[in-house]
């Protein structure tokens, strides 16, 4: 009985070892930096050194903190730089995203501008209106600090702040030196945010209306050179669910809608259109690379893709589909979308086009090998038929017997010509530009129609447990940087300018 | 081989007055096929150049593919042993009711389109639950693991279909071997367990050596289920045969036909080995 046992432990060891190999097949991302700059306005103070000390006692970085007004700290990251930025509002996140200073961001708290008064308000300020009686003693953040900004913006635009501008007797620079001014009894009211005024216990809150229809968003930004992906990692544990979002929670901030889940690595599962890949894997491992995440890639035809999220259950936290029929098709697990590029469907011939194809019409008429994308596996079959019913071409050309093949994907149809087994195949014009090989044996023939064109948009699953990181994706695949590589690619360009809502 | 001298017409029964054309025949079918192979092979290589090699060469995504499709490809053969063994000897030893059935399931990884194996997985571990409880991969993903579009997913599309291919050699080999050498040794005191490991399996050693190479080039060639079930993330789960999809996708011929020949060459070597390998020791077993 040894030989069977030495045999069999011996399959098994080497299984082991194989495993043991493939477990640590995929390259381990390294999040963690030895140390952080976040430049953080003073009202975020105590939930943010408080996500940072959990923060360094779950993963050693250090945290280093800076805390001032917004508008001081905008000035000091233009001068030094740093990784994370959150300022109290979001105003300042756009504007040095328009610099080019910062670069991602995420929103981690709201914030209500309140009126704070005394405990047991003696001087019974109720409105606007009671703030603007003369003896009033107002403290007032400084235009620095994004509460005296907001305050001055809003109430200017309510026509409040001539009215309440001569009771003001000081001004400070942080939002928490004004909850103090009032606590301390120095003045008799202040202006600042609810969570900020609730974390002191001799003052008293009254909110109006002007500034409860204003909330403002505190965003955490990715400074520009920030070290990543440390940053982002920090960056998402500030406003993960169970993670940084409890506990600005339990301080009395309201949190934003949709947040991510909290994983150290999480992983994303991005269906695309085949057409697209070329476009787009490049950027991809830049995005898995500088976020510190990973991304399972789907490549097929649309109509198997279909087929494997309708029949198959699969969930994909994203889709990036080749025509948006197929979207549809599939709407309920995804958002509406967003249109991202077109690609034109052409014709491809030999090169010098010895059968001298100009137009749809000539592919039935003469004896040639004709390829086709096939209607039910892929947007670009469905379209091509569509296309040729409508122009009354379709029976004609399936009767003339010159389709030669039907194939799943466009690019099947470029190898095909090729490798010469091809007259024509009709075929996205990025297919055709997927590699400067193909343009040396073939050359393209536009059909210029207008309705040979098929529409790409990107939409994020209803329940990926990061709604976040997949919007942050989809920037990073279709921003500025991006697009050259799309259009080098024959796409044309259709995404609206972003919007950062 | 030569003309038979002398006066062959004039022998009363008339026979065939030469071998040539039986070897002409038969030599001539396979001059025929192996000669289809090596043109394959050939053209192949007319597609390559230097600077496909080299650019091969130096991609880490391909480095990381020709080591992802060695370890995957290894499990999956000593899994396909593993299991074949003991199925193969099963089905050759024994007679009981439904082993007609068990015998044609077995068939139908073989018979069934690859990339029906892959969306049948896929259903499997994402759409099947049953009241209201998880499907396998939410359950998976719940204790921290996922098998759909990662590694585990290559290797149980290369296990599903390979295993079934290890078990019919497997079954072929003991079919093979008399099983009387077994009965003597019951009725000198063995049991069913020791008759099998102390008889029966070392005489099948060749048998189960070869079906653990065809498993691993089943799984070498693998390719329509794990692009359905494991996806084709590069440098993840992508193995050589995913490789050459990727290129040829992109209309990377040259890649891809420099992918081809390493696969190519990776199989004939690692064939190669193990039958020399074993060709000495198989009386181990």
């Amino acid at each position: 009985m040894k030989r069977p046992l030495y045999i069999i432990s011996l399959l098994l060891v080497t299984l082991a070892v194989l495993i043991f190999f493939l477990s640590r097949h995929d390259r381990p991302v390294d999040i963690n930096a030895e140390e952080l700059t976040v430049h953080c306005a003073a009202g975020l103070q105590r939930p943010v050194r408080e996500i940072a000390k959990l923060y360094e006692k779950e993963y050693g970085t250090k945290i280093r903190l800076n805390f001032a007004g917004s508008g001081v700290l905008e000035s000091q990251i233009k001068v030094a730089g740093g990784d994370l930025f959150i300022p109290a509002d979001d105003s300042y996140i756009e504007n040095t995203r328009k610099e080019g200073l910062v670069l991602e961001s995420i929103a981690v708290a709201q914030l209500h501008a309140v009126i704070v008064v005394q405990k047991r308000n003696p001087k019974g300020i109720q409105s606007m209106g009671d703030l603007a009686r003369s003896g009033t003693r107002i403290s007032m953040g400084e235009p620095t600090a994004a509460i005296g900004k907001y305050v001055m913006t809003v109430l200017t635009q309510s026509g409040d702040w001539e009215k309440i501008k001569p009771q003001i007797i000081v001004t400070k620079p942080t939002v928490n030196n004004v909850v103090e001014d009032v606590a301390t009894g120095s003045v008799d009211a202040g202006i600042a945010w609810d969570a900020v005024a609730s974390q002191f216990e001799d003052v008293e809150i009254v909110r109006v209306p002007v500034f409860e229809n204003r909330p403002c968003r505190a965003s955490a930004g990715i400074i520009k050179g920030a070290k990543t992906p440390a940053a982002l990692h920090f960056m998402r544990y500030l406003s993960a669910k169970g993670k940084g979002r409890d506990v600005f929670e339990k301080m009395g901030f309201a949190v934003p809608e949709k947040p991510d889940e909290w994983k150290d690595v999480p992983e994303l599962t991005l269906f695309s259109g085949s057409m697209l890949r070329p476009a787009i894997e490049d950027r991809l491992r830049q995005f898995e690379k500088r976020e510190g995440c990973r991304v399972k890639t789907v490549f097929e035809g649309c109509g198997t893709l279909v087929a494997m999220m309708k029949g198959g259950g699969a969930n994909p936290s994203a889709y990036f589909s080749c025509d948006s029929t197929f979207l549809q098709d599939v709407q309920d697990k995804f958002d509406p979308g967003v249109v991202i590029t077109s690609n034109e469907i052409v014709l491809l011939v030999s090169k010098g086009n010895p059968k001298g194809i100009k137009k749809l019409d000539d592919l039935s008429k003469i004896d040639l090998k004709v390829g086709l994308a096939d209607s039910q596996k892929s947007a670009l079959g469905k379209l091509t038929m569509q296309m040729m019913k409508r122009y009354g071409i379709w029976n004609e050309l399936h009767d003339s017997g010159n389709i030669a093949v039907l194939v799943s994907k466009g690019d099947e149809l470029v190898n095909q010509m090729q490798s010469g087994a091809l007259d024509a195949a009709v075929l996205y014009r990025s297919n055709a530009l997927a590699s400067p090989q193909i343009m040396a044996d073939c050359e393209i023939v536009q059909l210029g129609q207008p309705d040979a064109i098929a529409i790409q948009p990107f939409a994020s699953s209803k329940d990926t447990p990061y709604p976040q990181m997949v919007l942050r994706l989809r920037d990073f695949i279709t921003n500025d940087v991006a697009r050259e590589r799309y259009e080098e690619l024959g796409f044309q360009w259709k995404k609206k300018e972003s919007t950062h809502e | 081989m030569s003309k038979p001298e002398g006066q062959s017409t004039e022998t009363p029964a008339w026979r065939m007055p030469s071998d040539v054309p039986f070897f002409l025949g038969v030599g001539g079918m396979a001059f025929f096929y192996v000669g289809l192979i090596v043109v394959i092979v050939l053209s192949n290589l007319s597609a390559i150049s230097l600077a496909d090699i080299s650019e091969v060469w130096s991609n880490p995504d391909i480095h990381a593919s020709i080591r992802l499709t060695f370890l995957t490809c290894s499990v999956t053969a000593i899994l396909s042993i593993l299991f074949a063994v003991p199925v193969g000897y099963l089905l050759s030893r024994f007679r009981f009711p439904g082993r007609g059935v068990i015998d044609a399931i077995l068939d139908i990884p073989i018979v069934l389109p690859p990339l029906v194996v892959g969306l049948s997985l896929l259903i499997l571990f994402n759409k099947v639950s049953f009241f209201d409880w998880p499907t396998l991969e939410q359950w998976l993903n719940e204790h921290g693991m996922a098998v759909t579009f990662a590694i585990p997913a290559i290797i149980l599309a290369q296990f599903t279909v390979a295993t079934a291919f290890a078990i019919r050699v497997v079954k072929n080999t003991f079919d093979q071997i008399d099983h009387r050498s077994e009965q003597v040794a019951l009725t000198l005191g063995c049991n069913r367990s020791s008759a099998f490991w102390q008889v029966a399996l070392p005489q099948a050693g060749q048998g189960v050596v070869a079906a653990g190479v065809l498993a691993w080039a089943r799984a070498l060639g693998e390719f329509g289920p794990i692009l359905v079930f494991a996806g084709a993330t590069r440098g993840r789960t992508e193995v050589l045969a995913t490789s050459v999809f990727l290129e040829i996708n992109i209309g990377n011929l040259g890649g891809a036909a420099t992918i081809s020949l390493l696969m190519i060459i990776l199989a004939l070597v690692l064939i190669s080995l193990i039958r020399y390998l074993t060709r000495a020791k198989t009386s181990l077993l």
